[in-house]
């Protein structure tokens, strides 16, 4: 037997009859592992989320061809710069019960699906014959709630418009190909195309299963391509030239696709083309390869921190057990150097018997942390919908700019062990034999303080026995600042990528309701101020249906009407007057001076319309919108009366009306308006055929003789033919001013005040019951809003929504939902990963911390049975022990304030330079505090209850670690202790 | 606790069994013995004999087997680990072999130590006349480290009187001293005995230690047996 079997031999020996050491060893090293494994796999699932969004956004595709066929499809797809292909049918239109007509596709298989990459939002695809997916906006306007499940009943159209069946779908997902805050309404719309061509392909909005091509019979295909071809005109013109112009270019359209989704993901969007002189594939693909790229604020800043932390605590934890564990084998060193074994040796030897434990504590670490990503991911995608992959199964472009999970694992713990063992080696590698015999690790002399006569035992022991670990100090500052900082930081980073989805909220006015509905497609005939379509809006029982629903927390509705005026003798009015409502006038060529023919002719086509209506030539009419309320809302105005008041009867009964108005509106108008004063209001009543016409695309001789009809010569020269048409009649509407209002508060203002007059104006505000009392049409709601109640689930709150308004016509709605499930998934993505890590930095500072208290505990269970010997109890020792290890979680969340408000300077610092411009670059690589919340403050975010409950746990965790302690010392035999001691 | 009680150490059918691997060791078979107050005694036989289980086992430092021990009347094998406590505290001193000196603590408060662990306030002249009588006055504000064997052991011994126990029990006070120290030692305990009329049970297995006391008991393999 040579030597190096009989270390092999003492080693195992030594792990053999010290398993808890052994598993000690192993549960620190296993959790560094698993932690550090775990957490860079979670940044590639994250990251792989991010580049599924930005496909979806684009399209796995690099050029896509509409309206074209098989034939020319299978031509195409052999082209050797093709590298992958997809395609769907274009089947038709379809029409839902309500008239809404869609444009119908189907893919032949999932892989055409996988390349369109359009996931749905909610559900999946369709998987049998009577499934559908279908657009968001287009289950909306179809009038069903957007969710799967729902049914609806189709009318089939082919492509020559002939009906070709009627069946019942069921909705099996939802999709978002539309959305109204981009160009032309498509995310994906045909950018090289153009509106104006003729050609102009339609986008499906409702996608069929594949066997429903059986009552369409389309042939018309449109396909989308992959390649990694630099040059993709060429390639266009190619695949044109090869199908001999079967294929236009006008049919074919180049969208950012591929090249845009990698190019961000590598974080190289803005200078791939400077670099590399096109930003397409191949140049992407020569980035990587040349390392050209940018690693994400996961991989770039936290993982390097958190691989830092966790580094820190595994250092301090091996340090800890091997120190133990050398002081166990001290003696075996010191004969093992006393027989000739020289220092050099001795190192390596345990070097290499603590790095052989560690690769297996990393081959079991990597197993668990492999396990742990799976399961972690599995939870959240199913408790948050987050929509993550596997970290292990991320494509190429992933693996480019995070950090390599398994490799920086492996790396990390060595480095970690090895650091571990040269301190360890430090504290007793120079010494001699006989001095290792004395056991240097485990002397601590005690140094002297001032001779004072004890008080009592407990300031005496406290102040004299020093439980205190320095590590254990370290670790507990590391895991409650990152508790505390990584918290707040998180929000602010969830906060700024929701940023957009919050501007979005409060342009709908959603920032006070959660949903809205308003009536947005009447006609408008902008000239007088005439509206239709009193049909249109919401029916007032669908108000009183809310009112009766117990989820429902509070709710707003208005009747608008935008076409009443005030009408006054012009010899009435002084120039005052004239001047302060100048701008409500709706006699757009009123001039007290006629200057020229042209305007004098102008000005009578006008008078002709007007007293065609019922208006005198010498009336001023002015705009005044009148907003009809329910008596509750009126109620609460009341603190805004400046005269007059609110009288609920009188208003409900039409006799009065209040005017609201701002201050600064006040101070002009209030000479011209006293409380008692009759109004002159007056209103346009349209015949019923009028009010179904569309003047939005009116064309008025169709339907109308002119009231005025005159050749005129314009100021141009032109020789022009200038008609007038008149719609509807005069209707007066006796009323008295019963009070008046300052609104400035802008909430109020927001839904209350009709949106053309929301900066300025006078608004009449009277009771909905007012219209009806008139004689008015104006008998359905123009505006609902509601608030539900924020314990009842969002999605039936949703569904519940869209259903109650499916048959109210002409009316948009926004609902909070999709604002919210977006800002929520973005905010539950990144918190998600913060709480990851912190979970996986608590149980590794748990383990080790666990480890150091009772290690050290071990160590000084002699001590404590001298104290019990001399009559300590064990109350005497609990007390002694937990005060000081009360001590960690106080000077932790201390500590913890410390980097929120370093990093909160930091970010006073950055916003200083950018508001100032001197960190301005108008070109180059996106500056690296883009990826910084540095506008939010970090101080807003919860920061005295994370502070609490991170407290709160922390002691908690002290608590139960202190318990086993004291329920260690107490099982321990007092004699047994300080036989075995060796003083 | 009356502290006015006789103090009377008594075992009943004592006996203690360690399991070692498959075999059962029986370090004590079946042992009674009366100390009665105010007597020193010296238990000695060789080493394995059971005689340091005895003592351990007569201060509660450690449970037996089976068989009870009495102080005074408190039955010591029933008591709680906190009445246990304030017994070693309050009634009984214990030095050990290895002195067992907290190493944190100086001269004076380890000496202290049980006193305070009691909420008593130290009886400054007592300690100060102790400190004389061992010889450690010039010694109070030192580190156990920085004293000889000698002087740690009489620490010890000063500690087990500090809060002025009626019983002393010595493990081999000696076992760790040189034949001088050990004399100096040994003379020490026999002046406290005999000024301060404590009832002190010292292990031994110095035949000349054992000489010097009133009463001897021999161990062999667990049992007891008593010098005429």
């Amino acid at each position: 037997m040579n030597h190096l079997k009989l270390l092999c031999k003492l080693s195992f020996q030594y792990w053999k009859h010290h398993k808890k050491r052994f598993y000690t060893l192993m549960l620190s090293l296993v959790s560094g592992v698993t932690a550090l494994y775990c957490a860079a796999l979670l940044i590639r699932s994250e990251k792989q989320a991010v580049l599924d969004r930005e496909l979806w956004l684009l399209g796995d595709y690099d050029l896509i061809i509409y309206g074209t066929d098989e034939s020319t499809y299978s031509k195409i797809k052999e082209d050797p710069e093709i590298l992958d292909s997809g395609v769907y049918y274009e089947l038709g239109d379809v029409q839902s019960e309500n008239g809404t007509r869609s444009h119908a596709a189907m893919f032949p298989d999932a892989h055409s699906e996988a390349i369109y990459h359009m996931t749905c939002m909610r559900g999946r695809y369709p998987e049998s014959d009577l499934e559908i997916a279908l657009d968001i906006r287009a289950a909306k306007a179809m009038g069903i709630p957007p969710y799967p499940d729902q049914t609806l009943s189709l009318t089939l159209y082919s492509n020559d418009g002939s009906i070709l069946s009627e069946n019942e779908y069921t909705v099996t997902g939802i999709f978002q190909a539309t959305n109204e805050n981009v160009v032309g309404g498509y995310l994906r719309y045909p950018t090289q195309i153009g509106i104006e061509t003729e050609n102009m392909p339609e986008l499906p909005d409702i996608f069929f299963y594949r066997s429903q091509n059986s009552i369409f019979q389309s042939t018309t295909v449109t396909t989308f391509l992959q390649t990694d071809s630099s040059d993709i005109n060429a390639l266009k013109d190619k695949l044109i030239r090869l199908t001999n112009g079967k294929i236009q270019a006008a049919q074919t359209d180049i969208p950012s696709g591929r090249r845009y989704a990698y190019s961000y993901i590598l974080g190289i969007q803005d200078t791939i083309q400077q670099t590399y002189g096109d930003n397409s594939l191949s140049s992407i693909l020569h980035a990587l390869d040349n390392g050209d790229v940018i690693k994400d604020f996961y991989s770039g800043v936290l993982m390097p921190i958190f691989t830092f932390l966790v580094s820190v605590i595994v250092i301090l934890s091996i340090i800890g057990i091997t120190k133990d564990i050398a002081g166990d084998k001290l003696e075996n060193y010191a004969i093992l150097r006393s027989l000739g074994l020289t220092k050099k040796h001795l190192a390596l030897y345990i070097l290499c018997d603590f790095t052989t434990v560690a690769f297996l504590c990393m081959i079991i670490g990597l197993i668990v942390g492999f396990l742990l990503h799976i399961l972690m991911i599995t939870i959240l995608n199913h408790t948050y919908d987050l929509k993550l992959q596997y970290g292990f199964l991320c494509s190429q472009y992933v693996h480019a700019v995070t950090v390599p999970p398994l490799f920086s694992t492996v790396f990390t713990i060595i480095l970690c062990v090895e650091i571990s063992l040269l301190i360890l080696l430090l504290g007793f590698i120079r010494e001699t034999p006989i001095q290792m015999f004395n056991n240097p690790l485990k002397h601590r002399k005690p140094s002297h303080g001032a001779v004072k006569l004890p008080k009592g035992w407990k300031s005496l022991l406290v102040s004299k026995i020093n439980l205190h670990n320095f590590s254990i100090l370290i670790i507990t500052m590391i895991v409650m600042s990152a508790a505390v900082f990584g918290y707040t930081y998180f929000h602010a980073l969830a906060d700024r990528n929701n940023s957009e989805a919050e501007y979005e909220k409060q342009t709908y006015g959603l920032e006070h309701w959660d949903y809205i509905a308003e009536k947005t497609d009447q006609a408008y005939m902008y000239t007088f101020n005439i509206e239709n379509h009193h049909d249109y809006g919401i029916c007032m029982d669908k108000y009183l249906e809310l009112q009766n629903q117990p989820f429902i927390q509070s709710s707003f509705g208005e009747i608008a009407n935008r076409s009443t005026r005030i009408t006054v003798p012009r010899d009435s009015v002084d120039h005052a007057w004239l001047e302060a409502f100048d701008e409500y006038n709706l006699r757009a060529y009123e001039h007290a001076d006629r200057l020229d023919d042209y305007e004098t002719a102008l000005s009578d086509a006008e008078n002709a319309m007007i007293h065609e209506i019922g208006y005198d030539d010498d009336e001023l009419i002015y705009s005044m919108p009148t907003v009809g309320l329910f008596d509750h809302d009126l109620d609460m105005l009341n603190s805004y009366i400046v005269a007059g008041g609110i009288h609920i009867p009188e208003l409900q009964s039409g006799y009065e009306v209040l005017l609201a108005m701002s201050e600064s509106d006040w101070n002009t108008f209030s000479e011209f308006f006293h409380v008692g004063d009759s109004l002159a209001l007056s209103d346009i009543i349209l015949t019923a055929d009028e009010e179904q016409l569309d003047f939005g695309n009116f064309l008025p001789a169709s339907v109308a003789d002119p009231v005025y009809k005159q050749m005129i010569t314009t100021p141009e020269g032109d020789e022009v033919e200038l008609t007038s048409f008149a719609f509807g009649k005069r209707f007066d509407i006796p009323v008295t001013i019963g009070g008046i209002l300052v609104l400035d508060e802008p909430a109020v203002r927001q839904y209350m005040v009709f949106p053309d007059h929301n900066d300025h104006g006078i608004n009449i505000f009277c009771s909905c019951q007012a219209f009806t009392a008139w004689g008015l049409p104006d008998h359905n709601l123009t505006k609902l809003c509601i608030q539900s109640d924020p314990s009842y689930p969002l999605e039936q709150m949703d569904i519940y929504w869209y259903q109650m308004l499916s048959d109210s016509e002409g009316i948009s709605t926004h609902s909070t939902t999709e604002i919210i499930l977006q800002m929520n998934q973005g905010t539950q993505k990144i918190m998600a990963v913060y709480y990851s890590m912190l979970v996986l930095l608590m149980v590794i500072a748990i383990i080790a911390i666990t480890i150091h208290l009772y290690t050290d505990i071990r160590i000084r269970s002699i001590q404590f049975s001298i104290l019990r010997a001399s009559g300590m109890s064990i109350q005497q020792i609990a007390y002694l022990i937990l005060q000081q290890n009360v001590f960690y979680p106080v000077i932790g969340i201390l500590v913890s304030m410390a980097p929120v408000e370093l990093c909160q300077s930091f970010f006073q610092y950055i916003r200083e330079h950018v508001d100032q411009g001197t960190w301005y670059q108008p070109f180059g690589p996106t500056p690296w505090y883009y990826d910084v919340p540095f506008r939010y403050n970090l101080f807003q975010y919860h920061l005295p209850m994370i502070m609490t409950i991170t407290f709160i746990i922390y002691l908690l965790i002290i608590l139960a670690i202190t318990l086993a302690q004291i329920h260690y010392l107490s099982k321990q035999s007092i004699i047994a202790e300080i036989e075995a001691s060796n003083f | 606790m009356n502290n006015s009680m006789r103090t009377q150490l008594k075992a009943v059918n004592l006996t203690k069994e360690y399991p070692m691997g498959s075999h059962t060791v029986h370090a004590l078979q079946t042992i009674n013995l009366n100390i009665d107050e105010g007597t020193f005694v010296s238990i000695v036989g060789t080493s394995g004999s059971g005689k340091s289980t005895l003592l351990h086992l007569l201060g509660g430092l450690d449970k037996p087997t089976s068989g009870d021990v009495y102080l005074g009347n408190i039955r010591l094998t029933d008591t709680t680990d906190k009445e246990l406590s304030k017994i070693r505290r309050e009634h009984i001193g214990f030095v050990f072999q290895k002195f067992c000196l907290i190493q944190e603590l100086n001269v004076m408060e380890n000496i202290l130590l049980p006193v305070l662990l009691s909420n008593k306030t130290p009886d400054y002249n007592y300690v100060h006349t102790l400190c004389d009588l061992l010889g450690l006055t010039e010694r109070t504000s030192h580190l156990p480290y920085e004293l000889s064997g000698g002087q740690q052991q009489r620490v010890a011994i000063a500690r087990a009187l500090s809060n002025d126990p009626q019983i002393i029990l010595c493990d081999e006070p000696t076992g760790n001293l040189d034949k001088k120290t050990r004399n100096e030692v040994i003379d020490l305990l026999k002046q406290i005995h005999k000024e301060f009329r404590k009832t002190i049970l010292i292990v031994t297995h110095d035949p000349d230690i054992a000489e010097s006391t009133e009463r001897i008991i021999h161990m062999e393999d667990g049992y007891l047996y008593e010098t005429p």
